[in-house]
């Protein structure tokens, strides 16, 4: 296997992510999507990693720190999700232009 | 003594503090602040004090030799850009702080007895205050950049002086007068200082000279343009000292309280012109043309404020006058280039027309408790007569103030307008021709207001002059405003309000009194100077001369400081000061035939020479040709090219500005509230970037 | 023992300034569990104390020679010091004017303090990360905790909203980011720390290929986001008008602040190879940003969102001064942060206070404000005019500066559009001013006829008046007395090594005392040229 490969289906994946950010009307999809964008740089970081840096790994360092932190922000964004769930009986994401020109 | 040179800054300093310490307290604890009337003026006064003995200390060190000062801070930087602020203090500096701290300290003590039941008396203080500030600020810049924005701030006081009485319309408008005036003068100045940046890279008065000169000489900068920059920083003091034809501002002036006529409008700010050109008497040297300008613009207000004066009424507005002309003289004396005698006698003036300025505001106070507080009756000289009785110490320090302007020796006044006609004569015989004859009207309209106001008989309860005062108020408001813009009962309603208001000083009395000593006290003091002061300067031993004189001199012609000329031609001396003496005695003469012993009847001559009459009392129609040209014309003007604007250029205006208007409208939608959109421009602009930047 | 000497090889102390602040967010974490909410007495001023040490800890850091730690993943020059203290400041001035809003909206005061401690620490963490991890952890420690304050008020829709949009925003470009990292990562040959990168890259022959240039262009998209550069800025108004304001103050200064300071950092020292384009690139954000944020700001009617649009204008005449790359250029635009901080700020307290007694932010509102409430009318203007550059004001000094040192630069163009820009940005300043000042008593809008009585003893506005008039002394001052600040500014640049190479490369001048610095110029310049 070579090092391309890893990066094409990181940059696929990522394209996949963008794709369900700009077009789910759900707000938890579009959680999800993000999910995905941060798990395409994990791939990409790993295969670095793998086939760049295997002695130092800080790659895989790296992609342990990206894991915690997209835990961390879909944690709060699930938050949020919730809590305009309770204002606005909704998670549709047309629905969510109050602020707007 | 290097301590007190250190410390200088604190001279302007001290009374900023004072303003700004009362002003804080005016602005959020009015009430309580305008009860400390004492309190504050008091603080104010010995704040100003304070400056005033530090200005002594290094007027003293001055004398002694001590070389001169310069403190500079860095203030803003950018690359290769410096500006620098800090002071200097040198002969001239110290000299001007002087005058400016002991004119300030005395008429502040004046104002204590004049403001005493205005109930903006504390508020007053401060702006005194204030003043002072800037004036001193601007006496020790040790740049243009710094001489402007202080330059400002005194023109601003000014404003905020002269329509301290709001609440009355001349005053108001007076205020709006000057500060357009003002401006005029003001764009001109800043002009000739971004023009003189722009030609020798500096700010410096020194630096300014030399380079000019160095660029004038070879050739890489035309004696005209360089002349042109002079005029334009010339207009600075054109419009600051009043002098022709920018000089309409000062008489109007008036309508502020008095002491801020003397202090402002007669010994400081307005000399505050001739000392700029003393400062920049550098650059001005070197270019003759631009020396002519403007000793011929000084001979020509000197003679002007002269003829005005004769013909004046209010006690105010003819001093106002005789300063404008004697401002008119010192003009003169540095376009002639008697840097020392144009210095000279701006000190000398600023101490005797302050004198007769704070005189003049003492007649008025005694008036007001026999007519009233309205000042067309208080100011007006045909109500006055025999003041002497009444209010001796005033009469006496005011006929020495007379005498001094006259020119009558020892007074002081004859040694520096003595000195300034001797060198115009050097210079030019027609200039001082003027100048001569100039002094012989001073005399005259000098001497017809003492004798008026001071000799003959109290006038001040006759009700025909007073009726006849009042009709010819009515007939100016009712020219200026056209029948019905004032309802004439209003104004005569007017004056028993104010007896009203004024109760608590006591009922009118038939005669004026003696002002309190609070105001005649300052008059004594002044008075000192007034006959001494220009004992330093006669010419057979000339220290004056010898401690001020312009940049760069004493090394040209390698005299050490303070020694006086060896050999001194007497018959020259008598003869110029005998012609000038015996035409300042004529004048005299005349006036006493005129209005003391009423030989002569002056309503004779002013209708056989009604024209000459008429052109006086007018003001030599200057404001209504202003009025004219400038105010109509430039309506007229403006109408026009009102059409030219609202087609064109007005269009292109609007449309730039409705451009940006639609345009901001209509990006506007481009935020339409959706997340996902934001998101999709997000990656669009990434994509978007990338190809540009990969392409490029 | 082993502690120690862990500390002193890590040189842990370049920390202080952060761990105080951590000490400080344990202790109003756990006094307010301690305590219950009576802790809001007194935890806002424990913050407030907490921060202030933090700066006067980043003093003694000043200069100091050893300034790499953890190994090369943070480094704490001049440049860090200066913009730590600039966020520390502006999370301070947060804090005086959030305490009675918050209060006066119900919801705990503690948890604030301690999501925005978090927040400043991301931010100064971030302004001093030399390392790809440690820069990526940190941004996010920003983020996230701005997340969260955006949604404070979580019973009002609107705040949901905002925090929704700021999170998926933020999140996807702080994934650009990333994705930029990882190319960086991989094209350096798997190298973390900033300053080794670029010698990878040169090493291994990669600096001009189109993955460097992605990477260059993604991590610039992460960074606008941060700093609101136009076309990464459409979170800006709407968050700004749906978060709480005291948020929105912090947003506009620190958050920014430190996105700057990441730009400067990031830009200079791990894309020397590509120096042109980011140039290029930043100096295309910054034209827009100029134009669309002053420009939109005319048609806005809520305060708040004015305020956005100027803050991404503003963003744009900062920007001109990273786009130079001179010495100058660096300097102003410290300069300018520094004013900016206070300027914004001010405005922003002031616009709290209205809001505050009022309870609405729309410009037509505000007319006749000053026969009601003078000092808050000329705290107001005078920021707003400050913003607006108008002499004697700070905020004049600081374009002055900016654009004396584009002009000097040779930018001639950024200048006169900054120009421009920012007389048209006088134009809805000025409107807001006049509304305030000129209108006659008829005119006066309902919200301020039923204007309540000046009232500074309510719990909380104390802080609020300290804010609001500290900054309309500094605003005031700040320009006149200008040197001192301007200095601070250039002495950040000159000490700070990083920043001297670069210029050098801008205007190349051989060095032969430092030899490497030479050699990797010289090869700098080829790859340039090449």
């Amino acid at each position: 296997m070579e090092l391309q490969y890893f990066l094409l289906l990181a940059a696929a994946l990522f394209c996949i992510g963008i794709y369900g950010l700009v077009t789910s009307r759900n707000a938890i999809r579009v959680l999800m999507s993000i999910e995905l964008l941060l798990n395409a740089v994990n791939i990409n970081l790993m295969a670095f990693s793998n086939y760049l840096d295997p002695s130092g790994i800080k790659g895989q360092v790296f992609t342990v720190f990206v894991i915690t932190i997209a835990a961390a922000e879909a944690a709060v964004g699930l938050a949020i999700v919730l809590s305009i769930y309770r204002n606005r009986d909704t998670v549709d994401m047309e629905q969510f232009n109050l602020l707007k020109w | 003594m290097e301590f007190i040179y250190q410390y200088a800054w604190l001279i302007p300093v001290l009374p900023l503090a004072g303003a700004m310490l009362i002003g804080m307290g005016l602005v959020s604890y009015g009430k309580t602040v305008n009860k400390f009337r004492q309190g504050s003026s008091v603080f104010i006064v010995s704040l100003i004090g304070a400056a005033m003995v530090f200005s002594f200390a290094l007027l003293w060190s001055q004398i002694q030799g001590h070389p001169p000062y310069n403190r500079i801070i860095e203030w803003a930087a950018a690359g290769d850009f410096h500006l620098t602020m800090g002071y200097t203090i040198d002969h001239l500096t110290s000299l001007m702080l002087v005058i400016v701290t002991t004119v300030a300290f005395l008429v502040m003590i004046y104002t204590d007895g004049y403001m005493a039941h205005d109930p903006g008396y504390v508020r007053f203080y401060a702006y005194l205050s204030l003043f002072s500030s800037s004036m001193l600020g601007l006496v020790i810049s040790p740049n243009l950049v710094q001489v402007y924005i202080f330059w400002e701030l005194v023109g601003m006081c000014s404003y905020l002086l002269i329509g301290f009485w709001y609440d009355r319309k001349a005053a108001a408008d007076a205020c709006q007068k000057a500060f357009v005036t003002n401006r005029v003068g003001d764009f001109g100045l800043l002009l000739g200082i971004l023009a003189l940046y722009w030609a020798t890279g500096s700010f410096e008065f020194n630096e300014i000279g030399d380079r000019l000169q160095e660029l004038v000489q070879s050739g890489s900068l035309s004696v005209g343009l360089a002349s042109l920059f002079a005029i334009l920083v010339f207009l600075g003091p054109v419009a600051k000292s009043a002098q022709f034809p920018l000089h309409v501002w000062l008489p109007d002036a008036m309508e502020g309280p008095t002491p801020i006529s003397a202090l402002i409008h007669a010994a400081t700010m307005v000399a505050a012109g001739v000392f700029l050109i003393a400062r920049m008497f550098p650059l001005f040297e070197g270019l003759p043309d631009a020396m002519n300008i403007i000793a011929w613009t000084g001979a020509f207000t000197a003679f002007l404020g002269a003829s005005i004066a004769i013909t004046q009424n209010d006690i105010k507005k003819g001093l106002a006058y005789s300063t404008m002309s004697q401002l008119g003289y010192m003009v003169m004396a540095m376009g002639a280039g008697a840097y020392g005698a144009g210095l000279f006698h701006l000190m000398t003036h600023a101490y005797f027309k302050a004198m007769l300025f704070l005189g003049s505001g003492s007649v008025i106070h005694g008036m007001e408790s026999v007519v009233g507080h309205d000042p067309v009756f208080a100011q007006d000289m045909r109500l006055m007569g025999g003041l002497r009785k009444y209010m001796p110490a005033t009469a006496i320090t005011f006929l020495i103030g007379t005498l001094a302007i006259s020119g009558i020796p020892p007074f002081a006044g004859f040694w520096s307008k003595d000195e300034i006609l001797g060198s115009t004569f050097e210079v030019n015989p027609i200039l001082w021709a003027i100048g001569w004859l100039t002094a012989g009207i001073t005399a005259f309209y000098m001497f017809r207001m003492y004798f008026m106001t001071f000799e003959g008989e109290f006038r001040g309860k006759n009700d025909s002059i007073k009726n006849q005062l009042k009709n010819e108020q009515l007939q100016r408001l009712g020219l200026a405003f056209g029948p019905g813009a004032m309802n004439s009962k209003e104004l005569t309603t007017d004056v028993p309000e104010l007896h009203d208001h004024e109760a608590h000083e006591g009922h009118h009395s038939d005669t004026p009194h003696e002002s309190p000593a609070t105001m005649t006290l300052p008059l004594i003091l002044l008075a000192i100077p007034s006959i001494l002061i220009g004992l330093v300067g006669t010419p057979f031993a000339n220290y004056f001369e010898a401690f001020i004189h312009p940049p760069g001199e004493e090394a040209i012609a390698g005299f050490p400081p303070l020694e006086i000329p060896a050999e001194f031609e007497w018959t020259e001396f008598l003869v110029m000061g005998g012609s000038s003496v015996g035409i300042a005695l004529i004048g005299i003469t005349l006036a006493s035939l005129m209005y003391l012993s009423f030989k002569i009847d002056p309503g004779a001559i002013a209708k056989t020479s009604q024209p000459l009459y008429n052109l006086s009392l007018n003001k030599w129609y200057i404001d209504d040709i202003y009025n004219a040209v400038f105010v109509k014309g430039s309506r007229r003007l403006a109408r026009q090219v009102l059409e030219v604007d609202v087609r064109i250029v007005d269009g292109i205006v609007n449309l730039a500005g409705l451009v940006t208007l639609i345009t901001g409208e209509g990006l506007k939608y481009l935020e339409n509230g959706r997340a996902q959109f934001y998101a999709l421009i997000v990656f669009g602009a990434v994509l978007g970037l990338v190809l540009i930047s990969g392409i490029t | 023992m082993d502690f120690a000497n862990l500390v002193a090889q890590l040189n842990a102390g370049t920390i202080l300034p952060e761990g105080i602040i951590i000490a400080t967010l344990l202790l109003v974490l756990v006094g307010d569990l301690i305590v219950g909410r009576t802790s809001s007495r007194w935890t806002p001023y424990v913050a407030i104390a907490g921060l202030l040490a933090a700066v006067v800890a980043l003093y003694f850091q000043w200069n100091n020679p050893n300034s790499i730690s953890f190994l090369g993943g943070f480094n704490s020059d001049s440049l860090s010091v200066i913009f730590r203290v600039i966020i520390a400041l502006s999370a301070a001035l947060t804090i005086l004017m959030s305490v009675r809003y918050v209060e006066q909206s119900g919801t705990s005061l503690a948890e604030f303090l301690v999501i925005l401690l978090t927040a400043t620490l991301g931010g100064m963490f971030m302004a001093g990360a030399d390392e790809l991890v440690m820069t990526y952890v940190s941004f996010e420690t920003l983020g996230i905790s701005s997340y969260l304050l955006t949604g404070y008020m979580k019973r009002d829709p609107r705040s949901n909203e905002a925090a929704l949009k700021y999170l998926l925003i933020g999140a996807s470009s702080s994934a650009i980011f990333l994705y930029g990292i990882s190319l960086l990562y991989g094209l350096s040959g798997g190298e973390t720390r900033l300053t080794a990168i670029t010698a990878n890259i040169l090493a291994n022959n990669v600096d001009q290929s189109i993955g460097l240039l992605i990477a260059l262009v993604f991590v610039i998209a992460g960074i606008a986001f941060k700093i609101a550069a136009v076309p990464f800025h459409q979170w800006t108004p709407d968050v700004y008008e749906g978060s709480p304001t005291p948020v929105v103050a912090f947003l506009s200064v620190g958050s920014k602040s430190a996105g700057f300071a990441l730009a400067i950092r990031l830009l200079v020292s791990a894309f020397p190879a590509v120096s042109e384009q980011w140039h290029f690139v930043l100096a295309a954000l910054a034209i827009l940003s100029m134009l669309l944020g002053n420009v939109v700001a005319l048609a806005q009617t809520s305060m708040k969102r004015l305020l956005a649009y100027s803050s991404i204008g503003q963003a744009g005449f900062v920007m001109i001064g990273l786009v130079l790359g001179t010495e100058a250029g660096y300097a102003s635009m410290i300069f300018y942060l520094l004013i900016y901080l206070f300027m914004n700020l001010g405005g922003f307290a002031c616009i709290i206070l209205f809001t505050l007694r009022t309870g609405t932010d729309e410009i037509s509102e505000y007319s006749g404000l000053y026969q009601k409430d003078p000092l808050l009318t000329l705290c107001l203007s005078v920021c707003l005019l400050s913003l607006g550059g108008i002499p004697p004001l700070a905020g004049f000094f600081g374009k002055l500066y900016l654009f004396w040192a584009g002009w000097q630069a040779g930018a001639y163009w950024l200048v006169l559009l900054g120009l421009i820009t920012s007389v048209i940005s006088i134009y809805y300043y000025i409107r807001v001013v006049k509304m305030m000042v000129v209108k006659e008593p008829e005119e006066m809008s309902e919200a301020v006829k039923n204007y309540p009585a000046v009232n500074w003893n309510l719990p909380g506005m104390r802080p609020l008046q300290v804010g609001v008039v500290f900054a309309l002394v500094t605003t005031s001052l700040a320009g006149i007395l200008s040197n001192p600040l301007f200095t601070l500014a250039n002495n950040a640049v000159l000490l700070t090594p990083m920043l001297q190479p670069t210029i050098t490369t801008i205007q190349p001048a051989p060095n032969p005392a430092t030899p490497g610095y030479a050699d990797l110029e010289s090869e700098t310049k080829e790859a340039i040229e090449g």
